[in-house]
């Protein structure tokens, strides 16, 4: 579209139009080239750094910190940092509070000593922000996904925990469970559940 | 038992001189046809001498060359063998008369088989292994031909000519390969080793071939004896180290291991076989009786390690689970084509994780393996990793199928790039398999057009050859003018 220029439009700017000389017309472009590249660049970085992401993007204390009350929060001791770090990013965009409400509620977990979710929630029930703050993490490792929508970035599937309870006997679309024909096979036992 | 039941039906014959008359003749023609079910091999000798030769032509695995696996009829020939040098078509072998080898006597017969000459004295290519062949023995040499002119069906149609390019075509020069790498001996048994050895010597060395892919070529395309089983290149793949070395070879394998990859095309976690593997395991060896298969075993434990230079850690013991998908997940916004998609991470577990797993390590019941511990991503040489991402896996063993599909320009399901198919290796290699090995997008390109080309080949080349013939030209005019100098000076 930046492209549509009509030959009459060429012709148009063939003179430089009064006020700009030509040493300053090539200054210019220089000068906004020059910045074309650098945002150009920044914005790779920016990207590639979000590909590789390698390095956890979050602080390592605070990290911590969420990990720790996310293992309140969900039940369960096997869940990755690697996801932890992004959700809470994720997490952190979606809402501007909830750093804070994550820093109040880790306070209250420490205060208080809750030993299991169930406890921390019944105690949460007059304080809106923060039992709302504690939903959205438990909502977050269980569906992988923090906005709402149908355009919600994913940002685990398999690995999301609501798959977990039946990983032993049922398939987690687009993964093969085992080879051809192994629904023929007995069901593992319903009382044992798995391990995550 | 029915002959009993008969006596005692009718009482003791001692008293009823025609009864037992009756009896003798009842139970003779009860008890002949029990005694030849119970001995069916017992029933005819020349039988048994077909019934052998069927079973040596799987272990030699005839088919795999002289039918055309895409839907030719068995032995009828005309299946392209992709040399370096060019299309070799196998022949027919049928008995037909006009076009297979009906005409042929027992002794023109053996002398295609072990020395590779046609019964018109042509001399045939070294793509049929007459020279692992030379090994077989005159018992099973008649077992073969009682098989295949009683038993085979003829097929009345010509298989296409072989016409490799000059100076290949001149099928003459086989005299001299023959002169210098055909060996003339028959298989004799070492007296110092025991039966089962033995068995496994003549059937490595001999009916299966094996050297003919596992021991690398030299200039002349002949297998060089010095590295025998050391792994050598067939085409796009890679026949790996199948030498007693603990860690380039299958040293390290179990005994049920061993046994279980030649029934089966699986060995535990460490491997699977794949191309032109998976055919001889498909045709042949899944074919053979355990005790054969046992004995293939025993001898190849004896076969001289050989370890590829610079290796320090066995094969099968190479790479982590995988998480990357923990921090990829949602990264990049879902499409239909993965076309642009550059990056290993991403691309493996848009194109291999839904079978192979996000972290690697397969399904529970190991029909689509861990790529952890396995030999094809931990070997030095990823040609095999190549291969099986381009054309894929394809076996059927006991009636069932086990396929990967491929993902080079045929795929059914995703072409790759080469670059694609380079990133997916080295991310697969440097988390699953062996950290050393790199994969560069001119290897793939070369293992997707059959492999590389063999300096033989190469030379071949008409353009290499004009230069080669230009170049002499021009050594024998210098040496000339030198030589008239030196008479003029004197």
């Amino acid at each position: 579209m930046q492209g549509a220029t009509s030959p009459s439009d060429v012709h148009d700017e063939g003179g430089a139009p009064p006020g700009l000389s030509r040493r300053r017309l090539l200054l210019n472009s220089g000068i906004s080239l020059v910045g074309l590249l650098a945002s150009s660049v920044a914005l790779k970085s920016a990207f590639a750094a979000d590909e590789g992401a390698s390095m956890l993007p979050v602080a390592k204390d605070v990290l911590a910190r969420f990990m720790a009350f996310s293992r309140l929060a969900t039940g369960h001791d096997s869940i990755a940092d690697e996801l932890g770090g992004r959700l809470y990013q994720a997490l952190v965009e979606q809402d501007k509070k909830f750093a804070d409400n994550l820093t109040a509620l880790t306070a209250l977990v420490q205060a208080k000593g809750f030993r299991d979710v169930e406890s921390l929630e019944a105690a949460l029930k007059d304080n809106a922000p923060l039992h709302g703050a504690l939903m959205s993490v438990i909502r977050a490792w269980y569906s992988g996904v923090v906005a709402e929508g149908t355009n919600a970035t994913v940002y685990a599937f398999e690995a999301a925990l609501m798959y977990q309870p039946a990983r032993d006997a049922v398939v987690i679309p687009t993964y093969a469970y085992n080879g051809p024909d192994y629904w023929v096979a007995e069901p593992p036992a319903v009382d044992a559940m798995p391990r995550f | 038992m029915v002959v009993q039941s008969l006596f005692e039906r009718l009482g003791s014959p001692k008293k009823n001189p025609l009864k037992l008359a009756f009896l003798t003749i009842a139970s003779a023609v009860i008890a002949l046809p029990l005694a030849a079910a119970e001995h069916p091999a017992a029933v005819s000798t020349k039988d048994d001498l077909v019934s052998r030769g069927q079973y040596l032509s799987v272990a030699a695995d005839c088919a795999a060359c002289h039918t055309d696996p895409a839907g030719g009829q068995p032995f009828a020939g005309g299946y392209a063998i992709q040399s370096p040098m060019g299309k070799i078509f196998s022949t027919n072998i049928t008995p037909s008369k006009q076009f297979g080898i009906g005409n042929y006597s027992r002794d023109e017969f053996a002398k295609a088989v072990r020395e590779g000459v046609r019964a018109d004295g042509g001399h045939l290519y070294p793509a049929m292994p007459y020279a692992s062949y030379s090994m077989l023995t005159d018992a099973d040499i008649d077992a073969l031909y009682a098989y295949f002119m009683k038993a085979v069906k003829p097929v009345e149609k010509a298989s296409p000519e072989t016409k490799l390019p000059f100076p290949f075509n001149v099928r003459a020069s086989m005299i001299g390969w023959n002169a210098l790498f055909l060996g003339k001996d028959r298989f004799t048994a070492d007296k110092a080793k025991d039966d089962q050895w033995n068995r496994g010597k003549y059937l490595v060395e001999g009916l299966a071939h094996c050297a003919e892919c596992h021991t690398p070529r030299n200039a002349l395309m002949a297998p060089n004896q010095s590295a025998a089983f050391a792994g050598g290149q067939v085409g796009s793949w890679y026949a790996p180290n199948i030498t007693s070395d603990k860690l380039s070879g299958i040293g390290g394998w179990t005994d049920e291991e061993l046994f279980s990859y030649l029934k089966t095309g699986k060995a535990g976690d460490k491997s699977r076989a794949a191309g032109p593997m998976a055919e001889a395991v498909e045709h042949s060896f899944q074919h053979l009786s355990d005790d054969d298969i046992k004995a293939m075993v025993a001898y190849l434990r004896t076969v001289p390690a050989i370890r590829d230079a610079g290796q320090t850690e066995a094969n099968f013991v190479h790479g982590t689970a995988g998480t990357d998908v923990l921090k990829l997940r949602g990264v990049r916004k879902l499409t239909h084509e993965i076309t642009d998609m550059s990056d290993g991470a991403q691309l493996y577990i848009a194109a291999c994780a839904s079978c192979h797993q996000p972290d690697g390590l397969g399904t529970k019941d190991k029909f689509y393996p861990a790529l952890v511990n396995n030999t094809t991503t931990g070997q030095p040489n990823p040609t095999d990793l190549i291969a099986a991402i381009l054309f894929g896996v394809k076996r059927e063993v006991g009636g069932r199928e086990t396929l990967m599909p491929g993902f080079g320009a045929d795929s059914l399901v995703q072409r790759l790039s080469d670059e694609q198919v380079a990133a997916i290796a080295n991310h697969v290699l440097q988390q699953f398999g062996n950290k050393q090995a790199k994969v560069t997008p001119a290897d793939v390109a070369t293992v997707r057009a059959g492999g590389p080309t063999p300096l033989i080949a190469w030379l071949a080349n008409p353009f290499v050859l004009g230069v080669i013939g230009l170049v002499g030209l021009g050594v024998i005019v210098a040496a000339f003018r030198f030589i008239r100098r030196r008479k003029q000076a004197r």
